[in-house]
């Protein structure tokens, strides 16, 4: 048929067309371009679509999440304006940066091309491209900023005008060998530049040089092919890199990429670009790869004008294996430059790769290179603050100190702050050249950015200063110290520092603004590295004098810090007041930040140290409010969350407080990385709560990873490792493990005497866990002791009303009883359980415990109803709650119904108590052990009862045998199971008349 | 009405030129006097002659008389269409302002330059309403099988459709922004495809299109080269859009699986480097349809 007609298109459109006249229909739209775009186009004004009112407008495309942007969506901060190329990895827009008045190269990732968990995917992206950022190389594009757009990630990034790749740069015109070499020399100082920042590029190529109008040759896309080929599950010898450039070893997925698997794809690259062809023949990887494990270089091309020791050094770079190539990109660019038949080539040479680059790309580089230096003082000014003999004197101040944790301090503060430090020259270089070399950046912006970035330094060189006379508190604090640097990306936040503090007009005013700052960073770094009193000293005359001054936004930050001195001082109360202060201040000034730390920080000191639960709920509400209107800081709200769990755990409520812990770690994870000590804290806050929940196993997974964490990152004589070992050993004399739990306990005493001084409240803490263990290792004397040890210390520095002095007194009080004291047990339980119904609140279960102990006592004084009375005290208690934290409901329904049963001879009364115990509560976490006390008390009451005998005696049998599997702890029952199953007439007997 | 009152079914039986039986006679009097007072109701202002109409309606309606179908047409579209045919004003004006509007915006959709919509709109007029002296009014030829706004709006799309036919100087460019997603540049995995597959890739895909219904082609084209959704698609075809999509799927499913086994026949490649290759494929599946799509046959 031939084209469409009026009656034939109507038919179509309106879906009226015959079945018959279908197929020829079909036959010519499949032919005819011009009919089916007639049709198409009927058929979307026809049905126009309801998300795309202008369909005729929009250019067709495939739809779905990769659809490209529309000019003007917002990604971050910027605007996409256009799409510039796509890949596999997502697509790439040219975009403006209305803050810095710039344009950018915007790449968005996929995130599902990782073959990863989605959210997982993110923050690995995120975690390389943040590493990314960190190099600055005149030879590498710069990346400006990292963010997440909806389940994607993307890069800001230098636009380079006019970028051709370097494979579009060769076929543009005929290049000497001497002009390929010089452009690769540069790309290859900036890949050595990458590798000495740690990065390994992953997928070196020429498509991955960018040859701009400027002449400079930059290289991009580093590491993210990397990390798609390493974190693909089932990883192909094909996933990521490109076969032509890898090097052999890229074939195995387990062998990780390093800096000579780059040289090789270098080495590839150039040779391609020198001898227009590849060094190895071969029509896919594998056959690639087995040339090259041969070392079968191709012949030279015939007429070629490489020179033979070029080749040379190419053939050393191509090598099969890594050991063979040269051992880091600086020596195989020092041998690409020495032509060892050339002596004239020398002089030229000393004047160092960029009269080699004049040579290659002519004169636009060589001034671009003079207005460079203008930006290039970073380093030096950096030298001044983190330079050798500062790092020297640090080191020696940190060893002197004798700490065996010392020198493990020392190498990770010298880690953290090589990172810092070079993410600062970086910033600082690019905050500089947007002005003076791009000139897309008004002065303004940068002076903005120069005073942040000058403020940034002054951080480093308080630090830098006090590690320098470094005692043994502030070694253990270090590496804190350091990590808790504001971040470097804060400095290009403009929205950030413009919202900030206004510039007084005053220049007396400014004066005395900039010399507060100065106190308050010193007053920081003293806070850091531990030295509360000292910054309080330094402080409390700065923060009155900053008071009368009248500048709110100041004084606001001024008495924060002053609050979180005073709460880690251990002055809560004054902590309290200082923190409201600071809100006063800082909602007056509209210092949004202050306020949403204040309130972050007085959730915890009003709840977990002032123990007023209700006051702290309402401050979080508050502080979740200011967090929200400050933008949202995820680490701001991980830290809130946090402080929320420790208040909900202070309170008893574990559901609730796991629920905060788990969704602060996500985000710190997301933040930090899993492996930080931010993340190994709240691990710790959570792993408590699994123990309340009794999910030990869980608890104890979470305290390895801290353990290991800590070990790692502070050496294995931190007080933090011998704080997490707490946590161990407390997990496992949770279980009866008492050997481990007295090894554990001991190391960790030991340390924290050491480390803390032997009056320290945490001294108390490992002293309690020493004296469980021994109690379960029968070492009664010794236990009653060390309890008592312990409770002079806490009466001491925490006062007789506080929670911890209140548990070692319940503690003191049981071990007292079993060693025969119950009166004086009695005694001193009596005179807590008042004051600990007010600091908890009359449902904890420290509560219960407590009224439980002297139900106990009691008992054993012969006083069977008083204790009657106690029980069913600390059962209301804990039926109050929907949980059974620490499986305490069942021990005490099982304490009562023993004594109604043993001690009022009430055995029927008991039943109907070990029936609700054997049956557990809805949200019960009983261990078997505990089912199996339930059912072989409920089988004797039924017996003596005689009630159901049948069942009674099934009850104990199967008691029996949960007791028999359950070795040491099983003990106990065993016995008394033997001897309750040899009392009764032989089971048989029973069974028979029923079997017959 | 009087029992031998049988006026409208005699007026359509002689439309058709046939007779029936007397009982037969009297049920389509009843069925015709339903209709038309079912088709005259919306549109009390506009007057016509009701035998005219019926005669109208047995011209649309050749099958059965004992069972006319009556109820499978829009009577009072087909009242308003009838009327307007005929030059009646009530209905001329119940069509300018029911159902121009609705079709000047279908119109406004496809973009035309300010003076084709105007030329679009006065024809449409002419030839919807007025005809000429040997083609009568296009309305009297209205099916009333569907909707009568959505019969006028397609006469009115051809219409604006061939104005931009005669108007456009070339045809507009196919897709150029899709070239801007193609750049193998910057993609490793379609350089690696380009470098060393290439060829028997896309030799196999063009097979296993070639292989493919001319309808399902169809589908793909009209899917990614075109932009439509999955809903226009059903439109076009007439079904569900589970159905369209179903075949969409099905046709793309029925592509890729006869590139990997006319690719591995090609290369005599092993299964599982098949699979890693056709891992790297699938990402740039959507790319790689719309591109070779376009290049085997337009």
């Amino acid at each position: 048929m031939g084209c469409l007609d009026e009656t034939t298109f109507m038919a179509l459109l309106l879906g009226e067309l015959p079945p018959e006249r279908r197929p020829e229909v079909d036959e010519h739209l499949d032919t005819c371009a011009a009919c089916r775009r007639l049709v198409a186009e009927a058929l979307r004004a026809q049905h126009p679509e309801p998300e795309s009112p202008q369909p005729a407008e929009a250019p067709p495309r495939p739809r779905g999440a990769d659809a490209t942007l529309d000019k003007g969506t917002a990604v971050g901060r910027y605007l996409v304006l256009e799409p510039l190329g796509a890949g596999a990895m997502g697509v790439i827009y040219s975009a403006y940066d209305p803050e810095l008045d710039r344009r950018v190269a915007l790449k968005l990732l996929r995130v599902s091309a990782l073959g990863l968990e989605e959210e997982k995917g993110r923050a690995l992206l995120l975690r390389e491209a943040q590493s990314m950022a960190r190099v600055s190389h005149p030879n590498v594009v710069p990346i400006y900023d990292v963010g997440t757009f909806g389940d994607r990630i993307f890069l800001a990034m230098e636009r380079v005008e006019e970028a051709r790749t370097l494979r579009a740069w060769l076929a543009a015109a005929p290049r000497s060998w001497r002009q390929v070499l010089s452009v690769f020399l540069d790309a290859g100082r900036g890949l050595a530049a990458a590798h000495a920042a740690g990065l390994v590029h992953g997928d070196f190529k020429p498509e991955n040089l960018l040859v701009g109008a400027d002449g400079r040759v930059r290289v991009t896309d580093f590491g993210l092919a990397r990390s798609l080929s390493s974190r693909t599950k089932d990883a192909t010898p094909f996933a990521g890199g490109t076969p032509a450039y890898m090097a052999p070893e890229q074939q195995s997925p387990s062998v990780p990429a390093d800096a000579r698997t780059d040289e090789f794809a270098f080495c590839v690259a150039l040779y391609e670009a020198l001898h227009g062809e590849r060094p190895f023949s071969g029509h896919d990887a594998r056959e690639l790869a087995d040339e090259a494990l041969a070392g079968r270089l191709r012949p030279p091309p015939k007429g070629t004008h490489v020179p033979p020791w070029v080749r040379r050094v190419l053939a050393r770079g191509l090598a099969a294996s890594p050991s063979d190539r040269y051992a880091q990109m600086e020596s195989l660019l020092a041998a690409l430059q020495q032509s060892p038949g050339a002596r004239w080539h020398r002089p030229l040479q000393a004047l160092g790769g960029v009269a080699l680059v004049v040579i290659a790309v002519g004169i636009t580089h060589s001034v671009h290179a003079w207005r460079a230096r203008a930006c290039a003082g970073a380093a030096e000014e950096l030298a001044s603050v983190w330079g050798p003999s500062q790092q020297r004197a640090i080191e020696q101040a940190f060893l002197a100190t004798d700490k065996p944790f010392a020198a493990a301090a020392w190498r990770r503060v010298q880690r953290e702050l090589d990172a810092y430090t070079a993410a600062w020259v970086t910033t600082r270089t690019t905050a500089c050249e947007a002005t003076r070399l791009r000139g897309d950046q008004s002065e303004a912006v940068m002076a903005r950015r120069m005073r942040c970035l000058d403020n940034r330094l002054a951080e480093v060189a308080a630090l830098t200063q006090l590690f320098a006379r470094a005692d043994a508190d502030m070694v253990e604090l270090s590496a804190r110290a350091s990590q808790e640097l504001p971040p470097i990306s804060g400095c290009s936040d403009l929205t950030a520092l413009l919202a900030r503090e206004p510039l007084s007009e005053d220049a007396q005013a400014r004066a005395r603004e900039e010399a507060l700052r100065h106190k308050l960073i010193h007053v920081r770094a003293l806070k850091a590295a531990g030295k509360y009193a000292q910054a309080l000293t330094v402080l409390e005359p700065v923060a009155k004098e900053a008071r009368d001054t009248g500048d709110k936004y100041a004084v606001a930050d001024a008495l924060l810090l002053l609050g979180e001195l005073r709460a880690e001082a251990g002055d809560a109360h004054g902590a309290e007041t200082t923190l409201f202060e600071a809100l006063g201040a800082a909602e007056a000034s509209r210092n949004d930040a202050a306020a949403a730390r204040a309130w972050t920080r007085l959730v915890r000191v009003t709840g977990e140290s002032l123990e007023q639960y209700a006051l702290a709920h309402r401050w979080k509400a508050r502080a979740e409010a200011a967090i929200e209107r400050l933008g949202g800081d995820d680490v701001l709200r991980a830290h809130l969350q946090a402080n929320v769990g420790l208040l909900l755990f202070a309170q008893g409520q574990y559901t609730e407080a796991a629920e905060q812990q788990e969704a602060a770690l996500a985000r710190l994870e997301r933040a930090f990385g899993p492996e930080s000590l931010e993340v190994a804290d709240v691990r710790l806050d959570l792993g408590s709560t699994r123990i309340a929940q009794l999910r030990m196993d869980e608890a104890l997974q979470l305290f390895h990873q801290v353990l290991a964490t800590r070990e790692k990152a502070l050496g294995p004589d931190h007080p933090d490792v011998a704080r997490a070992q707490l946590e161990v050993a407390e997990v496992h004399w949770r279980r009866r493990e008492f050997p481990q739990t007295e090894q554990l306990a001991k190391s960790a005493l030991e340390m924290l005497e050491r480390a803390l001084g032997p009056q320290h409240v945490e001294v108390a803490f490992a002293m309690n866990s020493v004296a469980a263990a021994w109690q379960g290792l029968g070492r009664h004397e010794e236990a009653v002791r060390m309890t008592e040890r312990a409770l002079a210390i806490a009466l001491k520095s925490e006062g007789p009303d506080n929670s911890t002095t209140l548990l070692l007194v319940n503690n003191l009080a049981s071990l007292l009883a079993q060693g025969g004291q119950p009166a004086a047990a009695l005694a001193r339980l009596q005179a807590i359980l008042e004051p600990m119904e007010r600091r908890l609140g009359p449902h904890h279960p420290y509560l219960a415990l407590a009224t439980r102990s002297i139900a106990q006592l009691q008992l054993r004084l012969k006083h069977p109803q008083e204790a009657l009375r106690e029980f069913q005290r600390a059962r209301s208690i804990l039926e109050a709650r929907e949980d059974d934290p620490y499986g305490y409901w069942t021990a005490t329904m099982l304490d009562l119904g023993l004594a109604y049963m043993e001690h009022l001879g009430r055995a029927r009364e008991a039943v109907p108590l070990f029936e609700l115990a054997l049956a557990g509560r809805p949200h019960s976490t009983q261990t078997p052990l505990q089912r199996a006390w339930a059912g072989f008390l409920l089988g004797q009451a039924l017996w003596v009862t005689d009630m159901d005998r049948e069942r009674a005696m099934r009850l104990v049998t199967e008691a029996h045998a949960v007791f028999a599997q359950a070795g040491s702890r099983g003990q106990e029952g065993l016995k008394r199971a033997d001897a309750w199953l040899a009392k009764q007439p032989r089971p048989t007997r029973v069974v028979a008349p029923t079997a017959r | 009405m009087s029992p031998s009152d049988v006026h409208l079914a005699q007026a359509f039986l002689a439309a058709r030129g046939g007779t029936a039986a007397p009982h037969v006679l009297s049920a389509l009097q009843v069925a015709l006097a339903r209709a038309w007072d079912a088709a005259r109701s919306p549109w009390p202002e506009v007057e016509q002659d009701a035998l005219r109409f019926v005669a109208h309606l047995a011209r649309l309606l050749p099958g059965d008389t004992a069972e006319p179908g009556l109820e499978k047409l829009h009577l009072s579209d087909l009242y308003l269409a009838r009327a307007a045919a005929d030059g009646v004003p009530a209905a001329l004006a119940a069509f300018e302002k029911h159902l121009l509007p609705e079709v000047g915006l279908a119109v406004a959709r496809l973009r035309l330059p300010a003076p084709g919509l105007d030329e679009v709109r006065q024809s449409l007029r002419q030839r919807m309403l007025l005809g000429s002296a040997d083609v009568p009014a296009r309305l009297a030829a209205y099916p009333g099988t569907g909707p009568l706004g959505g019969w006028v709006r397609a006469a009115a799309l051809w219409l604006a459709l061939d104005w931009q036919r005669q108007h456009a100087s070339t045809p507009p460019p196919e897709e150029g922004d899709l070239s801007m997603l193609v750049s193998p540049g910057d993609d490793p995995e379609l350089l690696y495809l380009k470098t060393t597959y290439r060829a028997e890739f896309g030799a196999s895909f063009s097979a296993a299109l070639g292989a493919l219904a001319p309808r399902q082609r169809n589908f793909l084209r009209l899917k990614y080269l075109d932009g439509l959704s999955i809903d226009q698609l059903g439109a076009l075809y007439g079904v569900h859009r589970s159905t369209a999509a179903r075949w969409v799927v099905g046709a793309q499913e029925e592509l890729l699986a006869r590139t990997r086994q006319l690719l591995a026949e090609r290369l005599n490649l092993s299964r599982s480097q098949l699979d890693s290759v056709l891992r790297l494929i699938s990402s740039q599946l959507d790319i790689n349809l719309s591109r070779l799509l376009r290049s085997r046959l337009d």
